[in-house]
């Protein structure tokens, strides 16, 4: 007993070493000693452990949260290197100790650290439910000791800390709240991995939310995560929660660079140079978020042939009238980030875009707006050299948001007007791409242009329908647009073939629908070039005949395609009959005026 | 055809019984949990799983008669991949298995071999590179080892993804090859640590980019392809710390609030209908099943994925897309050891070869319903039926057969046409690829 006086802070000392080792040594261990440090660290505990009967000084309760904060400390070192089973040992004697006084503030936040560290060695081993147990008792811990006592607890390293270096309650509080975070956080990827996806996204919002509350986060990672939980949002048509995220985010990110906020040791620092990168990454989670709220109000007002359903207008516009009084309400329902003076400015950003379903063309123009501006923001970084995939990405997405406004659009002539700058912004890169090594792009390219020009022929021919007489610039106009439409989907089409130029005998499952469609297409689209040649006309209704004939042989050989094409087979069968007998009348038409 | 080929090779039976046979295409492997208990007749359990493949390779003992030799494999593997290359098809040879079962060897023989044949006819520029923790490195580059992941991944629109500033190589002699196989090989990091003695924790990609001068229709032309030859790293579990930006295997749990990001990414991807397409990272994250088994969905709206997700593909599945998918050909060899000691590891590398099928990413159409489209080509059929009849009934009335009574049926039937032609102008709606963009 005599060493115990001068020896405890020894001991204390050989344990800071440990932790330092392990937590900041390690680092820099060489790639090919990956765990070195915590080797040395590890023998560094056991001495400590060896010592510590001998360097005792507070009784058996004090002997005991002093070896179950050893054992935690081993039983991390051997789950970080690998060796589960003795990690677990350790871990499994570390709670054993702690048991009977597990809610005392001496205890309690070493053993929720406890419990997460079990449920991540469960969790290396695939078994989840385990996992999920040790987790959500911890969870549950937490919320019995807040309620029952609420004091901030000791850090687990005080236990082996002179009384003058004792942390503060402040700092005490932040690591036990931060111990919690990570409880939370863990049963996120628990339910992540159990399928219990929207219980997942939940607990994500509220780590994410925690970390803000008790300022441990980077703002450049913090708004990536939110702008991605945002996106989350967007595929359950969660527009407020996905704008929430969103203005989060771009007011979360504008703090990078200014003060940085406390941090964690031991997570690194993120990349400073990636700032206009991070910036055009959140720029492209807008942009999705407008083009998604513009979707699904389409989607809502659209009416059997895909344009707009004016009764459709005018009951949602009532309805919405009736619940705009309700939208404070769930206002509050939502789960607000932030202390209130971040909330003002996320308030603001808001503001700058609908949450709610554009349901006429002005209200549609506004998000198109924004959602425009943040694919100017977004193309600044993303530029096509270097980043094609992305570009071309966010290019497509422009387009789209040119198609969607376009369906909010009455005026034939302005919404033709529309497609055409989609057909401006998708052609030249197009025209760039190698196909050798973007092919799918191409695919989707080349799919798109032919659908644009389609559509545009389509406008015209409404247009021109409208005329008295069909004028001679008109008839020009609709021809010329059906055949870059052809064009398109020959194109496609060719992309096909393989490299022996050869078009295959029996298409690719993924490729079937698409190319039986082309087909199709250009079928329809030599059906209705406009001749007064009749010779011509002849030689287009053949054309389109052979297209057609393709699609009932091909089903006929392979009868498994069917099913992918069924409507578009059985029209297509109607018109390989009914063409023959069309061509026949007109061939007799022509040789009696011959 | 398939666009993924697996091939499954074993070698070095040390540690242990002998616990894999291969017949034909199956490789089975006897459950050494069950084998060890005394009396299992009570253990629901199978005896042995068995695995099917395209190839098996039995290249444990040279005396077996199912021995087969290197050769062999090359022979049926490597011609393959070389045809395909010459025809011009983006060729990609995967290596995954348990570190020490003989995949370097295997994957860095098998081309050198046959490209040998091939150095007379071709031009090959030639990378080598190392990617490690998602920082790539140069691995033929004398360079110092005080910066050696500093090399970024771009794309550019003519020549295709790549990495900035990797040194490329002209090879004119199969002995210059191997010396920059060799060298390269020696630099790939491995990591000593109680468990294994030399883990290769990183994967190596060497690059051939050939062309090949042609004549077509007496017009010079040329074909290109490019054969990426990857050596994933060890199958065997890595420590997640190990990977802190990516998500860890299995169902396993990301310590660090670092990773965040990637979980919620996750969680974004897989709520979306459409969530995009499988990725070759589920390579580097063996089987996880959840995502191998559940291929994306064919959907019913959209052209391309509705969401962004700000977190990349992995390295690996950037510098490969243009090699999956396509126009390319795929091949992974898995190898095995068949002793009982590398059990857990052999079980799991066969899992997840299973699962190779399903990393290709596949063009989803957008399966918009063509109503307006299909509604007026009904239209345009029951029209043209009408005005067939009506012109068969005319025909075969003889008040129609007189001359100035025809000139008017003609008139009548040009006008029709006129009418059917700007009436048949059908709003089609689109059907585009969904591209399938992974994300790892």
């Amino acid at each position: 007993m005599a060493a115990a006086g001068a020896g405890w802070p020894a001991v204390c000392e050989k344990f800071r070493a440990a932790r330092t080792l392990s937590a900041v040594e390690s680092l820099k261990d060489p790639e090919t000693e990956p765990y070195r440090s915590k080797y040395s660290a590890r023998a560094l505990l056991q001495e400590v452990k060896q010592l510590l009967s001998a360097a005792e000084e507070g009784g058996e309760a004090v002997l005991a949260v002093r070896r179950a904060v050893l054992e935690y400390e081993l039983g991390v070192n051997h789950t970080d290197t690998e060796e589960l089973s003795a990690g677990e040992e350790h871990l499994q004697r570390c709670t054993q100790l702690l048991e009977p006084h597990r809610l005392s503030p001496d205890c309690v936040s070493l053993y929720i650290q406890a419990q997460n560290n079990l449920g991540i060695l469960w969790s290396q081993r695939d078994e989840i439910e385990t996992a999920q147990t040790y987790l959500e008792s911890a969870e549950a811990l937490y919320n019995q000791y807040m309620k029952e006592d609420g004091n901030p607890p000791l850090d687990p390293s005080e236990h082996f800390m002179a009384e003058e270096e004792k942390l503060t309650d402040q700092e005490r509080s932040k690591r036990f709240e931060k111990a919690y975070t990570h409880t939370l956080y863990y049963l996120a990827q628990v339910y992540q991995h159990l399928d219990m996806i929207e219980k997942a996204a939940q607990y994500c919002h509220t780590t994410l939310k925690r970390q803000l509350e008790y300022c441990g986060y980077y703002p450049v990672e913090w708004a990536r995560n939110a702008a991605t939980l945002s996106q989350y949002y967007l595929s359950k048509e969660c527009f407020m929660e996905a704008r929430h995220c969103l203005a989060a985010a771009s007011v979360i990110f504008s703090q990078a660079g200014q003060v940085p906020s406390a941090e964690d040791a031991d997570e690194t620092e993120p990349d400073q140079q990636d700032l206009p990168e991070r910036k055009a990454e959140i720029a492209r989670c807008w942009i999705k978020y407008c083009l998604n709220l513009l979707q699904s109000a389409r989607k809502l007002l659209e009416d059997n042939i895909g344009e707009l359903d004016p009764d459709r207008q005018l009951e949602l516009k009532a309805q919405r009238k009736k619940e705009e009084d309700e939208k404070e309400k769930g206002r509050k329902k939502a789960v607000l980030f932030g202390t209130s003076d971040i909330c003002d400015s996320v308030l603001a950003m808001e503001e700058k875009v609908s949450s709610v379903y554009p349901l006429d063309f002005q209200e549609a123009r506004e998000v198109f707006l924004v959602g425009q501006n943040y694919v100017q923001e977004a193309k600044e970084f993303f530029q096509v050299d270097g980043y094609v995939t992305d570009h071309i990405e966010i290019v497509q997405d422009h387009s789209a948001l040119f198609k969607v406004l376009a369906f909010f659009e009455e005026d034939y002539e302005r919404r033709c007007k529309m497609h055409k700058r989609r057909i401006d912004m998708l052609e030249p890169i197009y025209a760039d791409l190698n196909p050798q090594y973007y092919l799918l792009i191409c695919r989707q390219l080349q799919c798109e242009l032919a659908d644009t020009y389609y559509e545009m022929m389509d406008l015209k021919v409404a247009i021109g329908n409208r005329l008295e007489k069909l004028d001679s610039h008109t008839v020009k106009k609709i021809n010329s647009l059906a055949q870059f439409a052809i064009k398109y989907y020959e194109l496609f089409l060719d992309s096909l073939r393989n490299p022996d130029k050869v078009f295959p005998e029996k298409l690719e499952e993924d490729v079937l629908r698409p190319a039986m469609v082309a087909k199709f297409h250009i079928a329809r689209l030599y059906g209705k070039l406009i001749t007064s040649d009749s010779k011509k006309q002849l030689e287009n209704m053949q054309t389109s005949l052979e297209y057609y004939t393709f699609l009932v042989d091909y089903c006929e050989k392979y009868p498994d395609a069917v099913s992918a094409i069924e409507t578009e087979l059985e029209l297509s069968k109607e018109m390989v009959n009914l063409l023959p007998a069309s061509m026949e009348r007109l061939r007799a038409k022509v040789s009696s005026f011959a | 055809h398939c666009f993924v080929q697996v091939a499954i090779l074993l070698s070095r039976a040390e540690g242990g019984r002998v616990i894999v046979e291969v017949d034909d295409k199956v490789a089975k492997v006897r459950n050494i949990k069950v084998d060890s208990r005394l009396d299992s007749s009570w253990d629901s359990r199978e005896k042995t799983v068995a695995f099917s493949f395209d190839y098996c390779y039995w290249s444990v003992d040279p005396e077996d008669p199912k021995y087969a030799s290197q050769e062999m494999v090359f022979q049926d593997l490597g011609t393959s991949v070389l045809s395909g290359a010459f025809r011009g098809y983006n060729i990609c040879l995967l290596a995954y298995g348990q570190t020490g079962s003989g995949k370097t060897y295997t994957m860095m023989g098998t081309p050198v071999s046959y490209t040998i044949h091939f150095k007379l006819r071709v031009e090959g520029r030639r990378i080598f590179l190392e990617i490690y923790n998602e920082r790539v490195r140069d691995l033929l580059k004398q360079s110092d080892r005080k910066k050696p992941y500093t090399l970024r991944v771009r794309e550019h629109p003519e020549t295709g993804p790549y990495v900035q500033g990797l040194t490329q190589h002209l090879v004119t002699d199969y002995k210059q090859v191997v010396k920059l196989l060799e060298e390269g090989i020696a630099k790939r990091i491995t990591a000593a640590t109680h468990i294994h003695n030399a883990s290769s924790r990183s994967h190596a990609i060497f690059t051939i980019h050939y062309t090949q001068a042609i004549l077509e229709n007496n017009l010079p032309s040329e074909i290109a392809s490019k054969i990426n030859l990857v050596d994933l790293a060890g199958s065997e579990r890595a420590d997640p710390s190990y990977c802190k930006d990516r998500i860890t295997e299995g169902a396993n749990i990301n310590k660090s609030l670092v990773t965040l990001g990637i979980v919620i990414s996750t969680l974004a991807q897989n709520s979306q209908m459409f969530s995009s397409c499988q990725s070759i990272n589920t390579l580097t994250s063996e089987g996880e099943s959840s995502r191998v088994d559940s291929p994306p969905s064919g959907g019913s709206s959209g052209t391309r994925r509705p969401a962004y997700i700000p977190y990349r593909d992995s390295i690996l599945t950037w510098l490969l897309k243009d090699s999956l998918g396509g126009n390319s050909k795929t091949i992974m060899i898995a190898t095995i050891s068949p002793a009982s000691s590398s059990y857990n590891e052999t079980m799991s590398t066969l899992r997840y070869a299973a699962n190779a099928k399903n990393i290709i990413n596949k063009p989803r159409v957008n399966e918009d319903a063509n109503v307006k489209l299909i509604r007026e080509l009904r239209e345009e059929i029951d029209r043209l039926k009408t005005m067939l009849m009506s012109f068969e009934l005319r025909n075969s009335s003889p008040s129609w057969s007189d001359d100035r009574d025809g000139n008017l049926t003609e008139l009548v039937l040009q006008n029709e046409i006129k009418v059917c032609t700007i009436y048949l102008m059908l709003k089609l709606s689109p059907a585009p690829l969904g591209q399938g963009i992974p994300l790892l």
